[in-house]
């Protein structure tokens, strides 16, 4: 008896919503209608709730789940931090202890003279870099000292290079540079001479 | 070198715009080459000399030799190299999109200063050179390799 009564109470809605989905299709042409009534009367298809359930199943699970493979990532990367050695970068920098022998323009310009057979460079101190030499001692100050040098250092990517030059002391401080030699330090290894040290 | 063509692993050029050398602007339009020129090199009765520079300068116009060296158009000394020319040989070992493109079985290095070549050695692989010349890896390349274990 309930039951059947139950029926026509579901009857009746299911009547009175299909009449205000037929009278809104006429009032609202632009509205799309048929499939949607009972989103529009705040219902949800069971595809709608199953769609629903998984996204709120899933979400709290990669909540759940994630977190802590996030903290977990994260204490990985501190502990691969404390394990790797220190970094050993240095910047470009004469020291005293670079320094390797207190020269004249003169003995330096005969040393560093460039003389080829096929002659394919200027027959100058430094040949095709002779320009940046003029330039370099045009500084020189009376009473300033030219010493010859080799510094090592490593770069951002751990590579050791080796620059070699010339530099001046001014009062005893160490002042402007002219390199005549810049390279990663491996690809310098076999190399034996010294800024102005005959070759 | 000994009347043979073959590739170098090293660029002679930087040095000589590390050591002051004007450089020019090069066009880069080939993600295959990212320094925007191509050198040619001649290794003559142990100097070493830059024969050729191909390439685009930035505004249209062609580089060459003559360009950088005006006066030694067809051949400069390159007094300003110290290091090693390497030269791969044998296999490529592996093919990747960095630094000269590959791993090969083993490389002829030899020995230059102030641009005169000084001795020479075999170095079994090439990726030891290669290996330098990367950025270290970051820490979630670590963290997969270590995960990948």
């Amino acid at each position: 008896m309930i039951l059947r009564h139950m029926l026509d109470i579901y009857l009746i809605f299911g009547a009175a919503t299909l009449g205000v989905a037929i009278l809104r299709m006429f009032t609202h042409p632009d509205e799309q209608a048929a499939s949607d009534v009972l989103m529009y009367l705040g219902g949800k298809t069971r595809k709608q709730r199953w769609e629903e359930r998984l996204i709120t199943a899933l979400s709290l699970l990669f909540i759940f789940a994630g977190w802590p493979a996030i903290v977990y990532m994260f204490y990985v990367e501190r502990h691969l931090q404390a394990k790797e050695p220190a970094s050993k970068t240095s910047e470009f920098c004469i020291k005293q202890s670079d320094l390797i022998r207190h020269m004249s323009i003169a003995q330096i310009e005969t040393l560093e003279r460039i003389d080829d057979p096929m002659h394919a460079a200027p027959a100058l101190p430094f040949g095709h870099l002779n320009e940046g030499w003029r330039k370099f001692i045009a500084q020189l100050h009376p009473g300033d000292a030219l010493w010859s040098f080799s510094t090592n250092w490593t770069d951002e990517f751990q590579c050791d290079i080796r620059d070699d030059g010339y530099v001046i002391v001014r009062e005893g401080l160490i002042g402007d540079h002219y390199l005549t030699r810049s390279g990663y330090g491996f690809s310098c290894a076999g190399l034996q001479d010294q800024p102005g040290v005959p070759r | 070198m000994d009347g043979q063509r073959v590739a170098l692993h090293c660029n002679p050029l930087t040095q000589y715009w590390n050591l002051g050398g004007t450089r020019p602007e090069f066009e880069i339009n080939c993600t295959a080459n990212w320094r925007g020129y191509v050198a040619s090199w001649d290794l003559c009765d142990g100097r070493l000399y830059l024969t050729g520079l191909h390439g685009t300068l930035e505004g249209g116009g062609k580089a060459s030799l003559g360009l950088l060296f005006p006066r030694y158009p067809d051949r400069a000394f390159a007094h300003w190299f110290s290091g090693e020319l390497i030269i791969p040989q044998g296999d490529m070992l592996e093919s990747f999109h960095r630094g000269y493109g590959g791993r090969w079985e083993r490389s002829l290095r030899i020995l230059v200063s102030h641009g005169i070549a000084g001795g020479s050695r075999t170095v079994a692989d090439t990726s030891s050179t290669e290996a330098a010349r990367q950025p270290p890896p970051s820490w979630w390349e670590r963290w997969l390799a270590k995960a990948g274990d």
